[in-house]
């Protein structure tokens, strides 16, 4: 048993960063891919069967004779082995955050999607700049929130009361980490909606 | 929620990728380096002899092979048992018990995680706000935890969807007579729109 604060602050971190269960299984499978392939292989030469692609005693003769091969193909497949390499523990050390973000509250952990965010945004700023909620959009990373209105034809839209509606429902939202927003208004217009 | 084991998944995409990037190094640097290239067509020849050797020093009976090849099968397929175990360890957690109460002199109470499900489930089946609702109970370190995944209407403010799961999980606590800790997880299903809206003059 933990205590309920060490409980939440452990599910809060595991719910916000990836498990990156998805690229360790597929390597994991790969692995075992290579290792049953090896397997056969050996148990085939042991018995005096042909092999399926080439013999261990084979593969280890190719191996010592590499430096013979055609040079720039051993460049290419060692630097691709070497940034694939490298991509992994780059993947293995960053927290991969997922798009999500904490809400306060005493009882529980809230975890809101940042869809959810998004959309609630959305809508406010469309009542508040008078647009069809379909013309308002809205994205959101870890730090900031960006709204981009679209405003009808020959009409314009005030973008101080936008601003300020966004950014007081934000702050009532009082996520972690918090957000600052961005009110854009797109260049073009759009007849009808 | 669940007990996927994160740390592992991290070490071991890890070791994968510094092998990857080892071998890559010293394969591209055969190449590009005439040192090291030498330098390998001296020594590898010998060292695969000296493995031939190992190799030839412990036959099988007469079968013309070796032990070692045994050997080679056995560890590779441990590895693979312990990666089979591996995979299957991912995302696991669930538990059917919610409370366990300690023995008094008339017995022990057990709560079902099923009956925190279903009321919380029910508390919030008809709020307009909300497409739909799960819940699952976890064990987390060893602490039963309740997990409330609702699906927002679309523009709902997630404060607004908070306040409500908060109200039917303060419910909850005083008919069960202790705070079960509770994680919300508030998401949504917004489908897009493939064709304009209607407009009506």
């Amino acid at each position: 048993m933990s205590t309920p604060n060490s409980l939440y602050s452990r599910i809060a971190r595991r719910e916000t960063t990836s498990p990156r269960s998805v690229l360790a299984i597929t390597l994991a499978v790969l692995v075992i891919v290579l290792c049953v392939y090896a397997a056969v292989e050996t148990a085939l030469s042991m018995t005096g069967q042909p092999a399926l692609v080439a013999t261990p005693a084979a593969m280890a003769d190719a191996f010592v004779g590499m430096a013979g091969s055609v040079l720039w193909i051993l460049t290419i497949a060692g630097m691709i082995a070497a940034i694939v390499g490298f991509v992994l523990i780059v993947v293995s050390l960053t927290p991969g955050w997922r798009p999500r973000h904490l809400l306060p509250t005493g009882r529980m952990v809230t975890i809101v999607d940042d869809e959810v965010t998004a959309s609630a945004l959305a809508r406010k700023a469309s009542y508040e700049g008078n647009v069809d909620p379909d013309n308002a959009r809205v994205s959101i990373s870890r730090r900031r929130a960006v709204v981009t209105l679209t405003a009808i034809s020959g009409t314009k839209i005030g973008t101080q009361p936008v601003k300020d509606a966004v950014a007081q429902q934000l702050s009532s939202f009082g996520l972690s980490p918090s957000l600052s927003s961005k009110v854009v208004v797109a260049s073009e217009r759009k007849v009808g909606a | 929620m669940n007990s996927t084991n994160r740390g592992m998944n991290r070490t071991f995409i890890f070791i994968i990728g510094l092998l990857l990037m080892v071998v890559g190094v010293a394969v591209a640097a055969l190449s590009l380096l005439p040192a090291f290239r030498s330098g390998w067509q001296a020594t590898a020849p010998a060292i695969k002899r000296g493995v031939d050797d190992v190799y030839a020093a412990s036959p099988m009976f007469s079968t013309g092979t070796s032990w070692i090849g045994l050997g080679v099968i056995a560890l590779l397929l441990v590895l693979i048992a312990a990666l089979l175990v591996f995979i299957v360890k991912q995302g696991r957690g669930r538990t059917r018990r919610l409370i366990r109460d300690g023995h008094t002199e008339n017995g022990v109470t057990i709560i079902d995680a099923a009956v925190a499900e279903d009321a919380l489930r029910d508390a919030l089946s008809d709020r307009p706000e909300l497409i739909s609702t799960s819940v699952s109970t976890y064990d987390v370190r060893g602490t039963p935890t309740l997990n409330v995944s609702v699906t927002a209407r679309r523009g709902v403010s997630p404060k607004q969807v908070s306040q409500t799961v908060e109200a039917a999980v303060h419910a909850l606590d005083s008919v069960l007579g202790r705070e079960i800790p509770v994680v919300v997880q508030i998401g949504g299903a917004f489908r897009a729109r493939t064709t304009a809206s209607t407009r009506l003059q």
